[in-house]
This record gives structure tokens, C-alpha cells and sequence, in this order.
């Protein structure tokens, strides 16, 4: 008996694949934990303590995406919090002490010898000959609000700016209990869970955010950059079109297809609120250019059109090609890789087999197919 | 080129490859026995017909009838011989007394595979070896086609 997969398992696998190939590499993930783990143990060790950092945006998320971009950098963003009320503080007097605190860092000579750099509302960290920096945005709690709020400057140090980045990831996350607890009992079963970190299990929205955060950076390159859609936005909206794991194919179909549903107009104001401040619209800068609002919808158009199509044609090929569009050459070839590479250990193994249509499969080991050489005369040109 | 040595007659090997595969067409004449039949390597695949020769005690020769082999550009299909006949094995992996259905059939399914994730990406993740091995000893070499090694 020789079992085989459905074309759409296959394709599950090679879009997991590759989008795994455009994924934070862990040993670079490793590395800039390790560096953020460094400055949060030097400020929480002064005395009295100069305030905690935590991760906020795709870091917190688990949907970094590689930078498209030949030496690009991973963006690292990072909330620094004094617990300091409101009204005890100014936002200069936030921003300056912040940077002296991180200059105090730096000065330590701390491992991978950090660079300051000070930005309009945010200091950044830079390592020389990592590709990573952290940006690191001062901000105290929101005394208006139950925690984790907490105010940020805006960019000019004139105006508090609410936000609420952990209980955003919280909200995020809360999407996803069902499909994590069903990926940890599978896991559960082939290896000891303990070792593996929460983090590196991927549900199938958070495959989807990194496919479209991936297609939006080749969809408007560099140049128009300007119009195209913020990962807050598209986060939020895959995740309000989610509605639980199934195949991943399938879900990538489904969210690309919803996405454009959870946009709502407000008396002509197009709204994508935040889930964990309702009066907050991430798409708040649509307003100023309404290019915008329709760069947004042409793309996820276009999105879901080049996601569905993936399986349209026969051939591997085909659908590594199409793969390669979206989602980047690299990410594409490394999915045909792994692909072809699973099945030659297969096939070593002694479980590969083959069905009367001469299709491969896995077979308990009746009838596996017998290791051989593939050989062959030298190279010629066609 | 084997020598003939015992192994599976002819009709044997064409009652292994219909029961195995029912929908190929295996023929006897002369002394060569020719099966065609289709292979659909993955469920993502083309549906491709294949054909083997077999002449008892040589080397199975299988080729694609269609749809048509296609090459990248400006590099030729690897692991093939002239005519494109598909070289799927070395010489000691595979032997007279081997069935075809076994191994040949399920041989070139896999070679289907591979060849098509090379197309897109240009590498063969089948393993075996490509170029064939030049011997350490010859700086030389020259293929039995006549054709240096590239």
C-alpha cells in the first residue's frame, strides 16, 4: 500500500517552506536576543533601576520577514519603559534620559560593541557586522489606561501618543490558541516540547503575514514605498480574516480573499481600528493620500491572485516559478530543495514507493523503491 | 554493456510491469521488449509517457515521448545520455535478474521529479553523480563521446 498526498499537502508544503526560507534565520534571531537580553540586564541593574525593555512588532509577533534588499537589516523594534508618571516627566526629558541611559550601555563596552544613534522619537542600537540594529522607543505607562498601555512621544517630543504594543501581541496571539495547542500536541508526539521554544512554532496566520509582508516589499520595491501598506495594517487584517488553521494553502486563499472585508468606512473614513485601542485607525495616513487606500486594495487583489495561482499549472517547476514571484528566487529555489531532498532521504530510508500511476509515495516498505545512481553522459549545451 | 547472464525473461518482465502498472502497454518483438506507459511523478506533476526498451541482457533504455523535454538556458539536460535516454543508474545498481517494474519504472518517476525541480531551479537534488567522475589520474579525460568534460 503506498500512500500519497494530495496536490494540496504538497503545495502546503513547498509555500511552508518557502516561506520559512524568508523567516529570520534562528541563529541571527539567536544573536539579537542575546544583544536585547544584554542592554535589559544592564538598565534593570542600576540603581535605582533605569526602567525595562520588550520586544513590540513582528519580533513579539514571530513574523519578521527578510529584508528583500542585498545587506539589508532586520529591524529590531524594542520598547524602553520608565516607570515614571506622566506628569512627572516631559517627553524631551524622556527621550534625553533614555539616551543617557543607553549611552551608560554603550560606554560599558558591552559584546558586539553597540553604536548610539539617536532618531526623531527613538534611539537605535547598532552592531557593527550584525544584520540587525534595535530601535528602541522611550515610553511610560498610560495612566489613563490599564496596563500593559503606555505613551509614546510622537515624533516631534510634542504630544504623548497612546499605544499598547504587548497588549496588541496578546490580541494576536489569542487569535491563534487553538492552532497552537494543536501544533504543540502534534509535536508533543514526535519530540520532547520542553525544547522547543514557543517562538519557533509557526501557525499557519503567521506564515500568511510573512507571505504578504514578502509580497508587498517585491509588489512595491523601494521606490513607492510611500504607498505601500504598513505590517500593522495587514497583520490586523489577516488576522481579523483568520478563522482558524486548516491547510496552509487554504488559509493564505481564504485571509487574501477576506483581508479587504475587515476595512470598514466610517462615514467615508476608510477605519482599520486597533483591536486593543478602538479609537486608534492604523490607517489614519490613508486620509492624506488617498493613493493609498487604493495601492492597498489593488495589491491584496493582486496578492490573492498570485497565491491562488500557485497550483494552477502542472509542474513543480511551474509552481517554483510562480513561488518565485511572490515570495522571492531564494525563498522559491530553497522550497524545490527541501522538496526533492526530503524524498531522496525517502528513498534511502527505504520508504519511498510508488503507486500504479507511477506516482511517488510512502510505502511501510513493500515494494520500496531500491537506491541507485543517477549517472550520465558529461554536460552539453542544448 | 551487461553481458547476457540469467535473469527475468522477457514475458516475465512484462507481466511484472502489468501487474504492477495495468494501464502501460508492454509489446514483445524481436527480442526487445518495449513498454509505454505514463508517470506522473508527484500530484503537482505533468502526466508524462515514457517509454522503455529492453533487449534481454542490456541495458533498459527508457525515454519521454511527451510531453517534450525542456532545457534551461544555455545548460543541457543533466543526467541523460545522447538521444536523451535517461541514465538512471550506474552499471552495478542495476542487473538482468532485477525486475523492471521494480526499479526502472520508479527509477524515472524520481529522475521526472528531480528533472522538474531543476528546471526551475537549476540543481538536481536526486544525488548520483553529475559530471561524471573524471579519474583522478587523467587530466585529460576525455568522455566516450569525445566531448571534454565541462
Amino acid at each position: 500500500m503506498i500512500h500519497t498526498e494530495s496536490p494540496a499537502a504538497q503545495l502546503d508544503e513547498l509555500l511552508g517552506t518557502s516561506i520559512a526560507a524568508i523567516d529570520i534565520p534562528p541563529a541571527i534571531r539567536a544573536r539579537a536576543i542575546t544583544r536585547y537580553n544584554q542592554v535589559a540586564a544592564y538598565l534593570a541593574g542600576r540603581c535605582p533601576g533605569l526602567g525595562d525593555i520588550h520586544t513590540q512588532g513582528s519580533f513579539r509577533l514571530g513574523t519578521v520577514v527578510a529584508p528583500v534588499a542585498e545587506g539589508g537589516e532586520y529591524d529590531m523594534d524594542l520598547v524602553y519603559l520608565r516607570h515614571v508618571h506622566r506628569d512627572s516627566i516631559t517627553k524631551v526629558e524622556l527621550k534625553r534620559e533614555a539616551g543617557n541611559s543607553l549611552r551608560g550601555f554603550v560606554n560599558s563596552r558591552p559584546e558586539g560593541e553597540p553604536k548610539l544613534k539617536e532618531g526623531k522619537r527613538c534611539w537605535t542600537l547598532d552592531y557593527p557586522g550584525e544584520p540587525f540594529h534595535m530601535d528602541m522607543l522611550p515610553a511610560i505607562p498610560d495612566p489613563d489606561e490599564p496596563e500593559p498601555a503606555i505613551l509614546l512621544t510622537d515624533r516631534e517630543l510634542v504630544r504623548w501618543q497612546p499605544s499598547n504594543p504587548i497588549g496588541y501581541a496578546n490580541w494576536f496571539r489569542g487569535a491563534m490558541t487553538l492552532e497552537l495547542k494543536i501544533l504543540r500536541e502534534a509535536l508533543a508526539k514526535t519530540m520532547d516540547i520542553e525544547a522547543v521554544p514557543e517562538d519557533e512554532l509557526k501557525t499557519t496566520l503567521q506564515r500568511t503575514v510573512q507571505a504578504l509582508k514578502r509580497h508587498r516589499d517585491l509588489h512595491f520595491g523601494e521606490d513607492t514605498s510611500e504607498l505601500a501598506p504598513a505590517s500593522i495594517i495587514i497583520t490586523t487584517l489577516a488576522t481579523r480574516a483568520y478563522t482558524g488553521g486548516a491547510g496552509l494553502f487554504e488559509v493564505v486563499s481564504d485571509i487574501t480573499a477576506r483581508m479587504p472585508d475587515f476595512v470598514e468606512n466610517r462615514n467615508g473614513t476608510l477605519w482599520v481600528p486597533n483591536p486593543v485601542r478602538p479609537a486608534e485607525n492604523f490607517a489614519d495616513r490613508w486620509k492624506d493620500r488617498p493613493g493609498r487606500a487604493r495601492a492597498f486594495y489593488d495589491w491584496i487583489e493582486q496578492a490573492h491572485d498570485d497565491f491562488t495561482a500557485f497550483g494552477d499549472d502542472l509542474g513543480i517547476d511551474r509552481v517554483i516559478e510562480k513561488m518565485s514571484f511572490s515570495l522571492g528566487e531564494a525563498a522559491a529555489h530553497a522550497a524545490g530543495q527541501q522538496f526533492g531532498v526530503k524524498r531522496l532521504a525517502r528513498r534511502n530510508a527505504g520508504v519511498l514507493g510508488v503507486t500504479a500511476a507511477g506516482t511517488l509515495g510512502l510505502t511501510s516498505g513493500a515494494q520500496a523503491v531500491p537506491r541507485h545512481t543517477f549517472h550520465g553522459d558529461p554536460p552539453r549545451r542544448p | 554493456m551487461a553481458t547476457r547472464r540469467a535473469g527475468l525473461s522477457l514475458p516475465q518482465q512484462a507481466f511484472a510491469l502489468s501487474a504492477r502498472f495495468p494501464d502501460g502497454k508492454p509489446t514483445l518483438t524481436r527480442g526487445t521488449l518495449t513498454w509505454t506507459g505514463e508517470v506522473t511523478p508527484t500530484e503537482l506533476s505533468r502526466t508524462y509517457l515514457v517509454r522503455i526498451r529492453y533487449r534481454l541482457g542490456a541495458t533498459p533504455k527508457v525515454t519521454v515521448i511527451r510531453p517534450a523535454l525542456r532545457t534551461r538556458r544555455s545548460e543541457g539536460l543533466p543526467h541523460v545520455y545522447t538521444g536523451d535516454i535517461l541514465c538512471l543508474h550506474k552499471d552495478l545498481d542495476w542487473a538482468p535478474l532485477m525486475s523492471l517494474a521494480a526499479t526502472i519504472v520508479p527509477w524515472t518517476a524520481e529522475w521526472l521529479m528531480y528533472y522538474e525541480i531543476w528546471l526551475a531551479t537549476g540543481n538536481w537534488e536526486g544525488g548520483g553523480e553529475w559530471p561524471p567522475v573524471v579519474p583522478s589520474d587523467s587530466a585529460t579525460f576525455v568522455s566516450p563521446r569525445g566531448a571534454a568534460p565541462a
